[in-house]
């Protein structure tokens, strides 16, 4: 038996790339594994070209897991071809969701369709392979595909690096410095897209500013994307008008030493984000010990577990509990006692691994 | 197991975000408010303002208002002005700085004759004013004094 991984891009240390790396390690187990992509970004995988992913794909005791995240046009063609022959291998589809193309309307025409015909590529999906079976990042995820079976659904968390942080050192020199800085330090982490809800965050820093009195600072980290540029722009319009350039840090793409740091030196960890079908930050905010605030939207919930602040589109609330947690250190700490408690129960590579070899045993090589 | 009472600790953050103000009001308030203060409450709340206000013109305008005629809280404002503290909360001084020297400037001509007449009416124009003026200050006090509390 041989398993293939597909998605369009296989990169090193995002969330989809880790999912995909430890997916490899793990099925290793049950035979050789190879990917397929359009672009190889990462390395330490057994890539195949076309022919040898078709010849995968069409033999019926392989398996073949295909990430969906976004519009692939041949990874979709692939799946199609290797169906025409009648002889096709299981085939999972890993759902990590696709953000909804109303986002983009504003910035970004290729964005736009894009979106637009990827949430279509999940119908064309379900549509095409009712024998599939879908390996959903959470609960949100799988309440998405109504025209699929509940018995062909299966939940289980991307498979992550928060175990890195265990084993890497933090850029000192930062942390330091960020540790010195009397202001409240609020973090976010993701790339600068519409759906991430900076302009919210924006919002929040002159409410706080305005209500409390202390001096508040933005540490956003990720990536720009030239293809959104008119939202950056915007979002560089606002933090000029508003008179926020010195409050608000964009600090772009970062080694995981000094991602390590932000997440050590900062006091809160604060995410708007309007849609994640998982969300990982959120749990390596837990994981590192930031009380998170974050907008129930989306998957927020389901991840962040019991016990956490969670609000709607008031943002007075959100600067309002950024100021009580800092007249209230008990509470403080009781929520980052219970975001540590639920990534540790909740969200172990371990339990997750040993759970979807369970699965591909039992439901998906059985039937 | 974190026992921790989270409907409690919502409603309390409700409850304080149900108190806050509408930036554009409290702005104002707090500006106006301030005037009224001494030295040691100045120098935080310029700062702060200063790093809130986004054009020249508004700056100018807070400089105005801190601004009492008086040669050496000019020099203070201007001091405050560069000082790490407004760098802190993200003011951009360059132009609050050049305001304070033709402040200055004006300052030197208002020691003229014609300057001194001036001064006189509208000191004048003060005192026939000063009931209203001090019954307004008088409110903005307590609601100053509300936000506090």
């Amino acid at each position: 038996m041989r398993i293939l991984l597909m998605h369009q891009t296989v990169a090193k240390h995002d969330a989809i790339g880790n999912d995909l790396w430890h997916m490899a390690q793990l099925l290793a187990k049950m035979g050789p594994v190879s990917v397929y992509c359009d672009f190889q970004k990462a390395e330490g995988y057994h890539y195949v070209n076309l022919k040898e992913a078709m010849e995968i794909l069409e033999s019926p005791e392989n398996i073949v897991i295909y990430h969906h995240s976004g519009y692939w046009e041949k990874g979709g063609q692939m799946l199609l071809k290797a169906a025409e022959k009648r002889q096709m291998a299981h085939l999972i589809i890993r759902y990590h969701n696709v953000t909804p193309p109303e986002f983009f309307a504003d910035y970004s025409a290729f964005y736009y369709r894009s979106c637009r015909e990827g949430r279509q590529q999940t119908d064309d999906l379900m549509k095409n392979f009712p024998e599939a079976w879908w390996l959903c990042a959470s609960r949100y995820n799988a309440s998405e595909l109504l025209d699929v079976l509940e018995e062909r659904k299966k939940v289980i968390h991307p498979f992550h690096n928060l175990e890195l942080w265990e084993r890497i050192q933090p850029d000192k020199a930062l942390l330091t410095e960020l540790r010195g800085r009397k202001e409240v330090k609020v973090l976010f982490t993701g790339r600068v897209a519409p759906n991430k809800g900076h302009f919210s965050l924006l919002s929040m820093l002159e409410d706080f500013r305005e209500n409390y009195g202390e001096p508040l600072a933005l540490y956003m980290i990720g990536k720009f994307d030239g293809s959104i540029r008119f939202y950056t722009e915007e979002l560089k319009r606002r933090i000029l008008a508003a008179g926020l350039e010195k409050a608000v840090h964009f600090i772009g793409e970062v080694t995981d030493e000094t991602l390590l740091a932000y997440y050590l030196g900062c006091d809160y960890y604060v995410s708007f984000s309007e849609h994640e079908g998982f969300g990982v930050p959120l749990i390596e905010a837990q994981k590192l010990g930031l009380p998170v605030i974050a907008k129930n939207a989306a998957a927020a919930h389901e991840v962040l577990g019991e016990n956490q602040l969670l609000f709607g589109d008031n943002i007075s609330h959100y600067s309002a509990a950024i100021a009580y947690l800092e007249t209230h250190p008990e509470v403080r700490c009781e929520l980052i006692q219970a975001g540590k408690e639920n990534c540790e129960r909740r969200f172990d590579n371990q339990k997750a691994g040993e759970e979807l070899m369970d699965w591909i045993e039992h439901a998906v090589l059985a039937s | 197991m974190v026992n921790m009472d989270l409907a409690r600790v919502r409603k309390e953050i409700e409850e304080m975000a149900a108190k806050h103000k509408h930036p554009e009001q409290s702005r104002v308030l707090m500006a106006e408010w301030k005037d009224l203060q001494g030295q040691a409450f100045l120098d935080k709340s310029y700062c702060r303002l200063l790093g809130r206000f986004p054009s020249n013109e508004e700056r100018e305008g807070l400089l105005r208002r801190f601004y009492t005629g008086d040669l050496s809280r000019l020099e203070l404002l201007e001091s405050l002005s560069s000082s790490e503290e407004c760098r802190v909360y993200g003011a951009d001084v360059s132009d609050v700085i050049e305001q304070c020297s033709r402040l200055r400037s004006r300052e030197e001509k208002k020691k003229s004759f014609f300057g001194q007449i001036r001064r006189m009416l509208s000191l004048l124009a003060y005192l026939f004013s000063h009931k209203k003026a001090w019954r307004r200050l008088e409110r903005m006090r307590d609601i100053w004094e509300e936000e506090r509390s």
